[in-house]
């Protein structure tokens, strides 16, 4: 058996690329990917007008063309919101799956889009909240979410601590509940509000403008702060409780750190954008599968690759059968699940290695 | 005595799995832990890499009280090889040893000489070079096992706690991990199942039994068939290796008449 395998092309070998030309090279298409996402639409504009409403801004002067108002009323902040929203849930997402150490992890594991489901669900079809206007469904979403957060832990907690088991157990348990009373709020709502809640449910940035940007921002920048300055420690835990304990870790009190993180990021990309689902779980593998597992690379190439495919799905989810709309949740697993299949059939990686 | 358990209990939900346990491992020695599954050994292992919070007691460090100690400078005493280390995260054996570096680096620290030259030196030493830069969930499991050692040697402590280290691997394997821990030159703990392996590299071990230390010595004074009768509820014969003179068991089949057919 040994022979055999030290005679076999090592697998994965040559799989890791230097980090630093990934890092140049993402963000570099990152500025493509929002130029042209910004360019395209019903009404065309050229990548220079684009870029010259920018520098104009950043100026501090405004044209009040018609390439002013469609770049910076209308779809930057909304390329702009697509991209710290695929940033956070790549982020979340790669915190999920350790922290549950499993593959199949993702940033709304913990109950988060379930609750905030129930929240948005009950603001948009029974007006609760009313009297915060364009922020009720945020408002709704982000209580739904803290609600069932604090639920999972405090169950986790009872149930003996924040183990990996324990959490997707209860993740599962709470998630069915929450799920049951959306249902059941669509059931008594009228038929035909549902649409709208259908429309939430599948994720979309059809409502960005700039204020919105503020939360998931905030959040994308705290939690790749603290990821960063803690990446040995995520490393050590990726590795099981008893090394993290074993190289001076306080495993406890981490775990509840990282599901803090993990959750509020993904919850602050619900309160603006909806449940954009397929991102926070595809995404991640992406990365590791372009720079290996290490947190210090992962963690920042994450965001990059996280907001380019982001951008590039909304992108799609609004010129595909415009002047319609497609939810993100449909273009996101459509795109994100065959890159990901050529990337696993390319690279020996967990499916399928021998454990 | 290097590390000193005084009175430790742990307890596991409301369970009690450990039970007042008193364990003195001298500086520089190889001492083992034995018994049947369930006795307690892991817990007891656990109580002092700090993945378990003893109910009561200490553990000690040349000493000092190892749990009032920060983590990282605890850490910094005493490496562990756990035995659930997952293997579901890709990282490349260089990547994982580094793990090992966590407790000497600060939350900006970069990687230093210092760190490359500690994890060349503990990939080396587990025999390993050749595979520093492979996925280590490709490897074989008794490269796993040299690896999971090399990361715990990276550590740079001066105390090695092993849980059950060969577990599962082939007896080239067994023989060379516990000749390994036993070439440190630093203080080692194993938990260990097989009684003539532990026997043949252990300067002391001690028997636990439902959470309680029933035994302990020198291997040839403490592993016996009465021993083994008694803890394990196991019929063996015990000679001496004709090598090295240690204890060595050999297996007994059940009294013919109890396990003859009916005709």
């Amino acid at each position: 058996m040994d022979l055999s395998r030290e005679h076999a092309r090592p697998p994965g070998a040559g799989a890791q690329l230097a980090l630093a030309p990934v890092l140049v090279a993402a963000f570099a298409l990152l500025l493509a990917v929002v130029t042209l996402a910004v360019a395209l639409g019903s009404v065309r504009l050229a990548p220079m007008e684009v870029w010259q409403v920018v520098l104009d801004h950043l100026r501090g002067e405004r044209q009040g063309t018609v390439a002013d108002q469609i770049t910076w009323g209308l779809r930057l902040p909304r390329v702009v919101l697509a991209a710290v929203v695929g940033g956070a849930l790549t982020t979340s997402g790669v915190v999920m799956q350790v922290l549950v150490r499993n593959p199949l992890a993702e940033p709304f594991l913990l109950g988060v889009s379930s609750g905030a489901s129930v929240g948005a669900t009950a603001v948009i079809l029974f007006g609760v909240f009313g009297g915060l206007g364009l922020w009720a469904v945020s408002a709704g979403s982000i209580l739904g979410s803290v609600v069932a957060m604090m639920a999972v832990f405090g169950l986790a907690r009872t149930r003996g601590g924040l183990g990996s088991t324990q959490l997707i157990l209860c993740g599962v348990v709470i998630s069915a509940l929450f799920q049951s009373m959306t249902s059941f709020l669509i059931f008594e709502g009228d038929p035909q509000a549902t649409q709208g809640v259908l429309f939430w449910l599948l994720g979309s940035f059809g409502r960005a403008n700039w204020d919105q940007l503020v939360v998931p921002t905030c959040a994308l920048v705290v939690s790749v702060t603290f990821l960063v300055l803690q990446r040995r420690a995520l490393n050590a835990l990726a590795l099981g409780d008893g090394v993290a304990a074993s190289v001076g870790i306080d495993v406890p009190r981490f775990r509840r750190s990282l599901f803090a993180i993990a959750s509020l990021t993904a919850g602050a990309t619900v309160a603006v954008a909806g449940v954009v689902g397929f991102v926070g779980l595809v995404v991640p593998h992406i990365v590791r599968l372009v720079v290996g597992y290490d947190h210090r690379r992962v963690l920042p190439a994450g965001v990059l690759l996280g907001a380019n495919f982001m951008v590039l799905a909304d992108l799609l989810a609004r010129t595909l059968v415009s002047p319609q709309e497609m939810p993100l949740g449909v273009i996101s697993a459509f795109v994100g699940a065959p890159i990901l299949l050529i990337l696993i059939r390319r690279q020996p990686y967990f499916y399928g290695v021998s454990g | 005595m290097s590390l000193t358990l005084q009175g430790v209990s742990v307890d596991l939900g409301r369970r009690r799995v450990l039970s007042d346990i008193d364990l003195s491992v001298p500086t520089g020695s190889f001492v083992g832990l034995l018994g049947p599954n369930g006795s307690g050994k892991s817990a007891l292992l656990k109580a002092i890499y700090r993945a378990h919070r003893p109910a009561t007691g200490r553990v000690l460090v040349d000493g000092r009280d190892l749990l009032a100690m920060p983590p990282r400078e605890a850490a910094r005493r005493v490496a562990a090889v756990a035995q659930d280390a997952a293997v579901e995260f890709g990282f490349t054996v260089r990547e994982l040893v580094m793990v090992g570096r966590t407790p000497h680096k600060g939350l900006l620290d970069a990687d230093d000489e210092n760190d490359h030259a500690a994890v060349k030196d503990a990939i080396e030493r587990v025999g390993c070079a050749h595979l520093a830069q492979r996925p280590f969930n490709t490897l074989s499991g008794g490269e796993k096992q040299r690896v999971l050692i090399a990361r715990a040697i990276a550590q740079g402590a001066d105390h090695l706690i092993l849980d059950e280290p060969t577990n599962q691997l082939d007896i080239r394997y067994q023989i060379q991990v516990l000749e390994i821990a036993a070439g440190l030159g630093v203080t080692v703990l194993a938990a260990l199942h097989d009684l003539s392996l532990a026997a043949l590299f252990c300067e002391e071990v001690h028997i636990l039994l439902d959470g309680r230390i029933v035994e302990g010595g020198p291997p040839r004074n403490v592993v016996t068939a009465e021993l083994v009768r008694r803890v394990y509820a196991a019929e063996v014969l015990v000679i001496p290796h004709p090598e090295h003179g240690t204890p060595h068991l050999l297996p007994r089949r059940a009294p013919s008449a109890a396990v003859r057919f009916p005709t």
